[in-house]
């Protein structure tokens, strides 16, 4: 029974050995694959042409433009900044809590630099005089796969580095 | 009367039901997030989690891992683990709404982050939780 189980698994590695083989001749053969990537590390794309080629068609072959989805990436980065309250039961609540302050900012900022904000201003002027001057703004947003990038915290005041990556077609929308 | 060997299979597949059936028990919970900050301070900060009462529909997205000494009690992982799974529920994704009036030159601004009630599935284990949250179609 061992020896039955030991031989069907070495004669499963055997096939599979040989299938990879038989694979990896047939593309030597016919055709050569070149990985053509971008300056960062994704994405790649595979081109497959004949072996027999020219220079011309080479050349017209390397002419064509290369995968520009990487290029259309906008990072977006921000830093918020929280303040501790002055009343907290130890330093690391405060610390905890201008953390938060400082990331609910840095959400706010990049909603502001991607999403846009809203922006309404009221001028009361009585007798050729300002009485008063009122200035409101409104943001609205959904932010998600934000990254916080550092966190730094001094003299109660926690600054937080934010970025989001988001796609050319995305931001335009 | 049946033999001892006859009877194996049947004993080994009823051990394998139990094993599953103890080892994958997955509960699901609603969780939702709600945090207010006013001029840079925070106000109020609620994290309301309760076991759901229906069974959660949708697939299965990000999900994140939490260390446990307290199996099978979620309130008191979430407790060790706060700082990791809050950034964890914030970038599942968060709404953000801000508003900010200077009226006569003073400033003031109030920002209100809510994360609103999602189905997460929960997956007990020794020592760690898994937490995978549902995305509903």
């Amino acid at each position: 029974m061992k020896y039955s189980v030991v031989l069907l698994a070495l004669a499963s590695l055997t096939t599979i050995s040989l299938a990879q083989g038989s694979a990896t001749t047939s593309a030597g053969s016919n055709e050569q694959v070149i990985v053509v990537s971008a300056p960062t590390a994704k994405p790649q794309a595979v081109y497959n042409y004949n072996y027999n080629y020219d220079v011309e068609s080479d050349k017209k072959q390397k002419a064509t433009p290369e995968p520009t989805t990487a290029y259309n990436n906008i990072h977006v980065s921000v830093t918020g900044e929280g303040v501790a309250p002055v009343n907290t039961a130890s330093p690391a609540q405060a610390y905890a809590l201008a953390k938060r302050a400082a990331i609910a900012e840095a959400y706010r900022l990049i909603a502001e630099k991607v999403k846009g904000i809203h922006i309404e201003g009221q001028d009361y002027i009585k007798n050729m005089m300002v009485k008063s001057t009122t200035v409101r703004s409104q943001v609205n947003a959904l932010v998600r796969n934000a990254t916080i990038i550092e966190t730094t915290f001094k003299d109660g005041l926690c600054e937080v580095e934010m970025e989001i990556v988001i796609s050319q077609s995305q931001f335009m929308r | 009367m049946r033999s001892r060997d006859g009877n194996r299979y049947f004993s080994i597949a009823i051990y394998a039901l139990i094993f599953f059936y103890t080892s994958l028990n997955a509960r699901e919970y609603i969780i939702s997030y709600r945090l207010v900050v006013a001029d840079t301070i925070v106000l109020n900060e609620k994290l309301n989690i309760s076991a759901a009462m229906q069974a959660c529909s949708g697939t299965q997205s990000s999900s994140t891992i939490l260390s446990s000494t307290d199996n099978k009690n979620l309130i008191k992982t979430i407790e060790q683990n706060r700082e990791k799974f809050i950034t964890y529920l914030e970038k599942i994704g968060v709404q953000i709404e801000h508003s900010e009036e200077t009226k006569n030159f003073i400033y003031s601004a109030r920002t209100i982050m809510t994360l609103k009630a999602q189905c997460f599935t929960v997956d007990f284990n020794d020592g760690f939780v898994k937490i995978t949250h549902i995305k509903q179609e």
